[in-house]
């Protein structure tokens, strides 16, 4: 198989599981594990969700979803050309302040964080570029 | 997303289906909030089923848990599974909420 593919289509939450099969099949056809698999869906619906709600708060405009396979690493990119929005400077929700008070979000940078083996972000060009990072862990 | 009501004397007993998402999320909180109606036991979310949940999941579980204690009522969860397990640990969730290996154990404590 072809070891790069992308997917761009309008940033909207109908299209979210589009954009999530587009790369849980990417990684499962190189043999990913289905616990990955699922940190991967996950990473990408809570970087997603982000750009529906926050680059693209006050526009509309696409997302574009880009895998890579290399040296044994998934290389995942999520791009949007909306506000820039840096999720990785958002700090980390402290859970039990959470429940005393009526703060309840913040947790899809935490999973993000922890569940990825890399996570980078850069503004180049006018777009958000929000790169993730998952090791395919052979024999465990 | 699926959810399915059962009564216990001790509790109300909700098994969760499925997958909590961002796209499922409001469901499932409006799903809860109707089963816990004019309900004054305290409700243990049982996860056997529950394949997938994301930060929105969180979220809804946060909303429905305060909206019970303004009742005096507390959300208990049982059989979390794979990568939902592993949610709750790396989120806190684990340390915030009551979490036991089965249904009946959760519903014995009560």
């Amino acid at each position: 198989m072809e070891n790069k593919s992308n997917i761009e289509l309008p940033a909207r939450l109908d299209h979210l599981y589009k954009f999530m099969d587009f790369a849980t099949s990417f990684a499962a056809q190189l043999g990913f594990t289905d616990n990955i698999l699922k940190n991967i869906e996950l990473c990408l619906e809570e970087a997603l969700v982000n750009i529906f709600s926050y680059a693209y708060k006050n526009t509309t405009g696409k997302a574009r979803v880009g895998c890579l396979y290399e040296d044994g690493k998934l290389i995942i990119q999520v791009m949007d050309s909306g506000a820039p929005f840096n999720p990785i400077a958002v700090n980390s929700p402290d859970v039990h302040a959470n429940m005393a008070n009526n703060r309840i979000g913040g947790y899809g940078i935490v999973l993000i964080k922890k569940l990825t083996d890399e996570v980078r972000y850069a503004r180049e060009n006018d777009k958000n570029i929000l790169t993730l990072v998952f090791v395919k862990h052979n024999g465990l | 997303m699926e959810v399915i009501k059962t009564k216990d004397s001790k509790a109300v007993v909700a098994t969760v289906k499925g997958r909590i998402d961002t796209v499922t999320a409001p469901d499932f909180e409006k799903k809860i909030t109707e089963i816990m109606e004019g309900e004054n036991t305290s409700l243990v979310l049982d996860c056997s089923d529950l394949e997938y949940i994301s930060s929105a999941g969180l979220r809804s579980i946060l909303i429905i848990s305060k909206a019970l204690k303004l009742k005096g009522l507390f959300v208990y969860f049982s059989c979390l599974q794979g990568n939902v397990k592993e949610v709750f640990k790396i989120s806190g969730f684990g340390s915030i909420f009551k979490i036991f290996e089965t249904k009946e154990e959760a519903l014995q404590s009560l």
